[in-house]
């Protein structure tokens, strides 16, 4: 049992609707900076988003394609699994709604894949109906290499290393298939208001 | 490999490393499944996401996985690993 | 590896933003000059911060210390440097880290490059080599923001004439009269501090990531063997 530090509190914000916190949850005012590996330095020239796998066309964007999209600024909460939470995020981004929707599919799983080689899994039905998007603005900024820029995937209601940052593409898929933190024992699902941390939650 | 001011060395893992390791972890040096290059621990690339990740400092190929959780870890090694004996 | 319980002996202002935290460690098995300690905090409801810092003393001191950088709005840091008093528990993993270190036993020459903080590992390499009556060349060059900033200034003036060169680059404000550099370390600063790549010097760089990873590259640049220059990376400042 680790020894108490009489008087530490750290920097979590008491003040909070709890009902906004998911279980284990601590909320911060700061944005943490967490990744698997180096942040990749693209160029917006050579920048492309792709669907692909079980569709009968791949279909690309480039940048300039991708950004003259319909796209949507909203305002979220965010979950990390190592604990902190940050609420009323705002993006900016194009709905999954908007890219899978002249796509015929049978697919019930999607991979997102990124620069960096990073990979996460999720349910087809996660990442639609308004769930999902690919977001490439945050506060009304462009989205800054550390968090995830030129653009990442944001599926909040999952914990954030769903989101999978510096994404280029998904690939749609008949069967699962487990991610980079996912092969590593994270949670298949990740859902954290059931708190799915780990396999076995 | 390129610098990008977002990871620390090896070294500075040592503390979850030794945890793992029975033997002092940040002198082991690794050869790297992918390119070849022999490092010391000490000298790899540690990043912070949902776990921990050490990557080869020559070309940044994966060396060490951990899932971080109390009371359990789940670490995968990836390369050949050479441990002196006290 | 395990956790274990310290008590703190003293906490003391060093230079304009710093704190030297002493501890009486039961049973600590000792370090080698250039290891850290993890430093866990627990708050009664559970929630946990850790960070590591490099231990400052030398192997042959009485007593285990830590000298800690106050960051405004960092957690750990402003716990330690505000808060922490004599008596209190601190818990801590260690002695940390093999791979950086050095002792008078693996010869010289030596050249220590710290940007802010890291020199603090560095001052533990020069309190041993002190300790030992080494004389071995010895090369430092710290950069730092302003000269109120810069910690163990005195002490490090008396290693100077043992055989060690201190040099100061200050980047954000120089005091009047000042003659020495101003600027962020070079090439040519380093070429200037020595010593000759050629004769094989052990080489540790510490401090803010980018800090590092630059001068790591440039020191490569001017021909110092790879495996001879060893980094420590303190990642980006946060405390």
């Amino acid at each position: 049992m680790a020894v108490v530090s009489r008087g530490f509190r750290g920097r979590r914000r008491p003040d909070v609707d709890s009902s906004r916190v998911p279980p284990g949850q601590y909320v911060v005012d700061d944005f943490p900076v967490l990744s698997a590996g180096p942040t990749p330095q693209i160029s917006l020239d050579d920048w492309t988003f792709t669907i692909g796998g079980a569709i009968e066309e791949e279909r690309t964007w480039s940048w300039e394609e991708f950004v003259a999209l319909p796209s949507e600024t909203f305002t979220v909460d965010i979950h990390c699994v190592t604990k902190w939470s940050k609420l009323g995020t705002t993006w900016t981004g194009v709905s999954l709604d908007v890219l899978l929707e002249e796509v015929d599919t049978a697919a019930e799983f999607v991979s997102a894949f990124c620069d960096g080689g990073y990979t996460t899994n999720l349910p087809f039905e996660d990442v639609t109906g308004g769930q999902g998007w690919i977001a490439y603005a945050f506060d009304g900024e462009p989205l800054e290499a550390e968090h995830g820029g030129p653009a990442r995937l944001l599926v909040p209601h999952l914990y954030l290393w769903k989101s999978a940052k510096w994404v280029r593409g998904l690939t749609l898929l008949e069967d699962d298939e487990p991610g980079f933190w996912e092969t590593l024992g994270y949670h298949n699902h990740g859902d954290p208001w059931k708190e799915e941390r780990y396999w076995s939650d | 490999m390129a610098e990008s001011g977002d990871c620390i060395d090896g070294n500075g893992i040592g503390g979850l490393l030794g945890e793992i390791f029975a033997a002092e972890p940040t002198t082991a040096q690794r050869i790297c499944q992918s390119c070849g290059a022999q490092h010391p621990t000490g000298a790899h690339r540690a990043y912070t996401g949902a776990g921990v990740v050490l990557r080869c400092p020559s070309c940044g190929d994966l060396a060490v996985r951990v899932a971080q959780r109390a009371g359990t870890r789940v670490v995968e090694f990836r390369g050949t690993w050479i441990f002196d004996q006290a | 590896m395990t956790w274990r319980v310290g008590t703190v002996v003293e906490v003391r202002p060093e230079a304009a933003r710093s704190r030297m935290i002493v501890l009486d460690v039961p049973d600590w098995p000792g370090h080698l000059a250039g290891q850290h300690v993890d430093l866990r905090l627990t708050a009664d409801d559970g929630y946990q911060a850790q960070r590591s810092y490099s231990i400052a003393s030398a192997p042959e001191d009485q007593s285990l210390a830590l000298t800690v950088e106050r960051i405004d709005d960092g957690e750990v840091s402003l716990y330690l440097c505000d808060e922490l008093r004599p008596g209190d528990p601190l818990e801590l993993r260690g002695p940390i880290g093999g791979y950086f270190t050095w002792q008078v036993a693996d010869g010289g020459p030596l050249l220590l490059v710290a940007g802010g903080s890291g020199v603090v590992p560095l001052a533990a390499m020069l309190r041993h080599r002190a300790a030992h009556n080494s004389g071995i060349d010895t090369r430092v060059l710290l950069s730092v923001g302003t000269w109120d900033d810069v910690l163990y200034r005195d002490e490090f003036a008396r290693f100077e004439g043992d055989g060690v060169a201190v040099h100061y680059t200050l980047t954000r404000a120089t005091p009047g009269g000042w003659s020495g550099w101003s600027r962020r370390v070079d090439a040519e600063m380093l070429r200037s501090v020595g010593p000759e790549p050629g004769t094989r010097p052990q080489v540790f760089v510490c401090g803010p990531t980018l800090l590092v990873e630059r001068v790591a590259d440039l020191l490569v640049g001017l021909g110092h063997e790879p495996g001879l220059v060893k980094t420590e990376r303190f990642g980006p400042t946060g405390g």
